[in-house]
């Protein structure tokens, strides 16, 4: 039976330069349908990404503790192999050193790109739904 | 020899220009290292894209998509990235040259070219040389503030698939290190042969024992690569924009360096010329108090 303790490392990588580098016990992430867990020795994946909040449960070096990261990934690919995830996002916020004046300035800058688009374009379900995960991401991770 | 008055005019502007391009030359070696360091950011992005792509065309069996079929349609486009300002030595010129190629190699082949560019200091070339641009987008700074990229992306990648254009390349000023930079043609479609382009700039193209036929793909094939294609254009056609402004703020510091160092040579030129011109009025002046006092004695 496979051994599904073995740690595997996790590379988030955006347009902003690579985010995350660590080895991680396991990672679930949103993907285009849904939620998506990984652990080790996961069959080889290529996978479009949704919008959502990702977790990293990291290696611990105290006993009976789960240290997580959390991440905002919006849209991009999920490429896992050989007990590698990468994650290559089209845009991501990391939920470490996590700034709130940082965070207030993503939310308004979202609210600026759907003013004055109609309530019921994609564009505006999926910037509202940004602006709420970010509020998530500061109440979990912050 | 000029009056000490029209000297000391003369070095007050040369000293102006001198404290102007010194000016320049700080905000363009300000601007050059924010570019760089978001350079160093995105070839990161774009070596985990290109590694994607590697894997995509490498497939034993090909993938059916547009984008990576070649078309038949007799027409190209190319998109020329010009310096969003001047004082920049021949940066422009150097992708009017390049731009003059192909419209030669296009007439040559009996080829339709349609020329796309940016708003730069380009169109007042391509303007003297009475090359009409088929459409300008928004300048350098400006797309890489998120406007324009998407757009561009978007209306090729529409063209390629409605098989109206065989080949989609970008004109633009490449930056290899601080001391070279040189103009390049970037093929952005086929898709076949952008992945080809970025894989030689790849140190490990794929490490892995792993074919893409191994992988489960989510959604299919089709939809994977739609996705992915559209991502690994938007992010080459980025990466030649940011290549472009890197090259064209070093192109403008060193122009502004050199600038400064004239200026400054012609500042102790004219300082010489002032201080020997002083020294003769002076000498004048002396001969002259010293002949009125020989006439009185």
């Amino acid at each position: 039976m496979s051994d599904f303790t073995k740690p595997l490392k996790c590379v988030i990588i955006s347009p902003a330069g690579k985010l995350l580098d660590c080895s991680a016990v396991g990672v679930t992430f949103i993907a285009h349908d849904g939620s998506v867990g990984v652990l080790s020795n996961h069959m080889p994946m290529l996978c479009e990404l949704g919008l959502g909040i990702m977790e990293v449960e990291l290696v611990s070096t105290a006993p009976k503790t789960t240290p997580k990261k959390f991440a905002l990934i919006d849209g991009g690919f999920a490429l896992i192999h050989s007990n590698m995830i990468n994650i290559i996002a089209n845009d991501a916020v990391p939920g470490w050193d996590l700034k709130k004046e940082k965070i207030d300035i993503l939310i308004e800058s979202g609210k600026k790109k759907i003013k004055g688009v109609p309530e019921t374009s994609e564009i505006y379900t999926h910037q509202t739904k940004k602006n709420a995960l970010l509020e998530k991401l500061v109440a979990i991770a912050g | 020899m000029a009056g000490i008055r029209q000297i000391l005019q003369r070095r007050k502007a040369a000293d102006s220009i001198r404290r102007i391009t010194r000016t320049m030359e700080m905000v363009s070696t300000a601007k050059y290292r924010t570019y760089h360091n978001r350079r160093d950011a995105v070839a990161d992005y774009e070596n985990a894209l290109s590694q994607i792509g590697y894997l995509l065309v490498t497939s034993q069996k090909p993938v059916d998509h547009p984008l990576l079929k070649h078309n038949d349609a007799n027409r190209s486009a190319v998109l020329a990235v010009g310096s969003a300002r001047g004082l920049c030595g021949a940066y422009n010129n150097h992708i009017l040259h390049l731009l003059e190629v192909h419209i030669k190699n296009a007439s040559r082949f009996g080829r339709d070219l349609d020329i796309y560019a940016t708003e730069s200091r380009l169109l007042n070339l391509l303007n003297y040389r009475g090359i009409k641009p088929k459409k300008i987008y928004p300048n350098i700074d400006k797309s890489l503030e998120g406007f324009g990229i998407d757009e561009i992306t978007d209306t090729f990648i529409e063209q390629y698939i409605a098989g109206k254009i065989d080949t989609f390349d970008i004109v633009y000023m490449q930056y290899f290190s601080a001391s070279n930079q040189n103009v390049q043609t970037m093929t952005i479609l086929p898709l076949t042969e952008l992945i080809d382009n970025l894989t030689t700039s790849l140190t490990a193209i794929w490490p892995y024992d792993i074919s893409f036929e191994e992988f489960y793909l989510s959604p299919d094939a089709f939809e994977v690569i739609k996705g992915l294609a559209r991502i690994i254009v938007r992010a080459s056609i980025e990466f030649c924009f940011m290549d472009a402004a890197l090259s064209e703020h070093l192109a403008r510091m060193v122009a502004m360096r050199s600038a400064t160092e004239n200026a400054e040579n012609m500042i102790k030129q004219l300082t010489n010329e002032y201080n020997s011109a002083r020294q003769s009025q002076i000498t004048g002046d002396l001969l002259d108090i010293v002949g009125g006092t020989g006439a009185l004695t």
